[in-house]
């Protein structure tokens, strides 16, 4: 009896020993590639770290936070972030589920539809950016053309200092729209029968049904998708960088395209490294925030 | 019979002679040269470009070089914003993998002073390594290494131009009886009148941020006799009086004969409209676009372009607009300098340099302008010949370009700042007082 339970706790211990070795591979790159680089940063934003004096990095505590938050470009881009986040997904939400419920119905076609919905969100970001930058073109784009067709004036699109972040919504919503369709819509497929056979029977309308059956059921996803893509926006970097570079002027500078300026055209390291984590610590608040206020996280746990 | 027979022979054995002359080598190529070429055998070296047509050139004929040292060499070439991502961060690893590379002559102070560039002096006077007599040196325009010479040290060997010139369509100007201006305000007043929206826009200029506006725009505020950077103290004079006049007609000139959308104008978009026959003017830009106005098959106005240097202020003539360059660099780190010297050498001697001007018209010595190969290629633009090669002699001390280490920031500020004043979100005058209070920040300055 004694012998057997050594036995098994020496076979338990090798199992052990099995499911470490097996979880190596993907520790070693967790820490390379997110542990490391996440401590450099947290390193280098503690360091006057700029790449045009290289000779004069040292430890200067949180002076690059200091400078961040009483830098007024510093809040200027994190408006403009909430202000091309904001915008962009709650368009994306509301599409997202009006198309979702459309997709909830069957009819002809439906299929093929879905497929051609999601070609956007494969398509590479740059590659369609630029196709958007000539159709933005006020002189030579193709938008203006239809719209002067049609009798409207054209807009300066991107080219405009206030249209400019509009514009950039236009092509965010149009490339993740999908992304929320098809979360929204796989939502809408597993939930429950039974509450809108109980409503027909009731004979509750349409709009009753959405309202007090659908809606609140359809709440965590709704708050997933919201998160993801809310994360997603807030980082959204390739599509205002090929279309704008963060102009004109200054007015399409998000924080995130600030980051990137200030760590590969200034080359302050540092600086930039401390705007990570601010970064960082802004989405994670509201993130939390999001979470808190929809219910996400009751909804889970039951 | 035999009398006529006699004179076809000799009239077609003229032609093939005359045909032999213009396109036999001007030059002696390498195996002319004095040197081992073969002294590095075996050796490897990775070399990092911005892509331009003169790498492409290169890429096509390095077997060549190859062939000849036993050098392997790599070349990985990028478009222009990445290039310059790539070989900072390369750089400043301390253990670059690229042994030579481009090196900008915006960038050539910032580079030196990181300590990676290695001197190439001792490289050319080294007689085993370069055969002096048949590299001729002295043939570039002594100007064009002034970028490249810090503290009386070579740390560059040109290799492509950025030179500064503006592109007429002939045509238009004749149909509306203009001639070419002949200063800034002449230029200016052509540009309205050709002005013809939808069917062409008066000027073109780039405005883009980020795609290099900075460069366009330092040529006309050194027109009105202003300066980026205190040439001598290297502090920042964005806000004289010489600036603000330079800045505010580069503005004007899109403003009242740009097209619409100008904010976003590259060089992509501003060379393609004047290619398409969208533009009366491109005032002011590379002079190697020619190439590219002058190719039919991409291009509606061949034969229609008339090339000049940028035309003074109207007050005189200050510092002239002026070519500036792209260099052959070595990093200091490096393992492999003999081969990359090798390298260096080979792809600029006279008659590469021929092969490749002539081909991609990027040229950089003296004796290639001259060359009757480039004159019998290039017939129809005498004009693009001439004003080209008096931009690029026009190199000088007074060139005023902010060689330091600090560019980098220094050309977002003024890129941001131009787009801004041009949507009338600014006063020039505001601007460039602001462009100055942000320059010295950035540069550390009282």
């Amino acid at each position: 009896m004694k012998h057997e339970g050594k036995g098994m706790i020496k076979k338990i211990s090798q199992r052990r020993k099995i499911v470490y070795y097996l979880l190596l591979p993907s520790i070693i790159t967790l820490i390379i590639f997110t542990l490391f680089p996440f401590f450099y940063n947290l390193w280098a934003s503690v360091q006057n770290y700029d790449l045009i004096y290289p000779n004069q990095r040292h430890f200067i505590g949180i002076n690059n936070f200091i400078k961040a938050i009483t830098n007024e470009e510093f809040w200027s881009t994190l408006k403009t972030t909430l202000y091309f986040s904001g915008l962009g997904v709650i368009l994306q939400l509301l599409i997202g589920l009006g198309v979702g419920l459309l997709f909830g119905r069957e009819f002809k076609g439906k299929n093929i539809l879905r497929t051609l919905l999601i070609l956007p969100m494969v398509a590479m970001p740059v590659a369609t950016a630029y196709i958007w930058r000539i159709m933005f073109s006020p002189s030579l784009g193709i938008i203006n053309y239809i719209l002067q067709k049609i009798g409207l004036q054209g807009s300066e699109w991107i080219a405009g200092y206030n249209s400019v972040i509009p514009s950039l919504v236009v092509v965010d919503t149009w490339q993740w729209s999908p992304f929320m369709i098809l979360i929204i819509s796989s939502g809408l497929m597993s939930l429950p029968k039974e509450p809108y056979e109980a409503a027909k029977i009731e004979g509750a309308t349409g709009f009753q049904t959405l309202k007090n059956i659908t809606l609140p059921l359809l709440k965590p996803i709704l708050s997933i998708a919201f998160v993801f893509r809310l994360i997603d926006s807030f980082r959204t970097f390739d599509i205002i960088y090929s279309l704008t570079g963060g102009g004109p002027g200054h007015a399409s500078e998000t924080l995130n395209i600030n980051i990137y300026l200030n760590a590969f055209r200034n080359l302050d390291i540092g600086y930039s490294g401390a705007l990570v984590i601010i970064f960082l610590f802004i989405i994670n608040i509201i993130t939390m925030f999001v979470i808190r206020r929809t219910g996400f996280e009751e909804s889970i746990l039951k | 019979m035999k009398k006529s027979f006699l004179t076809i022979i000799i009239s077609l054995s003229m032609v093939v002679l005359f045909t032999l002359s213009v396109f036999s080598a001007e030059f002696p190529g390498p195996d002319a040269a004095n040197i081992d070429w073969n002294q590095a055998n075996g050796q490897s070296i990775r070399v990092m470009a911005c892509s331009r047509d003169a790498i492409t050139y290169l890429k096509n004929i390095v077997p060549e070089f190859e062939k000849l040292t036993g050098i392997k060499v790599a070349i990985d070439d990028y478009p222009e914003a990445e290039f310059f991502r790539k070989i900072i961060i390369d750089l400043s690893s301390g253990n670059p993998v690229s042994d030579v590379f481009m090196l900008s002559h915006a960038y050539s102070t910032m580079y030196e002073a990181g300590g990676w560039l290695e001197p190439l002096e001792p490289y050319l006077e080294n007689s085993s390594l370069t055969d002096k007599v048949w590299y001729d040196f002295e043939d570039y325009p002594a100007g064009s290494l002034s970028a490249v010479v810090i503290n009386g040290k070579l740390y560059g060997i040109p290799i492509a131009p950025d030179t500064q010139i503006v592109f007429y369509r002939k045509d238009l100007f004749e149909e509306a009886g203009l001639l070419n201006p002949k200063n800034m305000d002449e230029l200016y007043d052509a540009a309205v009148k050709l002005n013809n929206p939808p069917n062409h826009a008066g000027v073109v200029l780039r405005l883009a941020r980020g795609a290099g506006t900075h460069w366009p725009w330092n040529g006309y505020i050194q027109n009105y006799g202003g300066s980026w950077l205190n040439t001598e103290t290297k502090r920042p004079e964005l806000d004289t009086p010489q600036v603000i006049a330079g800045t505010e007609m580069y503005l004007k000139l899109l403003k009242d004969a740009g097209p619409a959308g100008a904010v976003n104008y590259s060089w992509y978009e501003a060379s393609s409209d004047f290619a398409q026959g969208k533009a009366a003017i491109f005032a002011g830009d590379a002079n190697i676009f020619m190439s590219l106005f002058e190719d039919p098959s991409r291009s509606q106005v061949s034969g229609k372009v008339a090339y000049a240097v940028l035309p003074p202020a109207p007050d005189g003539n200050h510092a002239p607009a002026a070519g500036t360059a792209w260099h052959w660099g070595m990093s200091s780190a490096s393992k492999s300098k003999e081969a990359g010297w090798l390298f260096i050498q080979w792809a600029t001697s006279k008659d590469i340099a021929l092969r490749l001007g002539v081909d991609t018209t990027e040229i950089m010595r003296n004796s290639i302008w001259q060359s009757e190969t480039l004159k019998n290629k290039y017939p129809t633009v005498p004009d693009w010949i001439e004003a080209s090669s008096a931009t690029m002699n026009q190199f000088s001390g007074l060139y005023r370009f902010p060689r330091v280490k600090e560019f980098g920031p220094l050309a977002d500020i003024v890129e941001a700042l131009l787009q801004e004043m041009f949507l009338g979100q600014i006063s020039v005058a505001d601007g460039m007082a602001k462009a100055q209070a942000q320059t010295l920040e950035a540069m550390k300055m009282e």
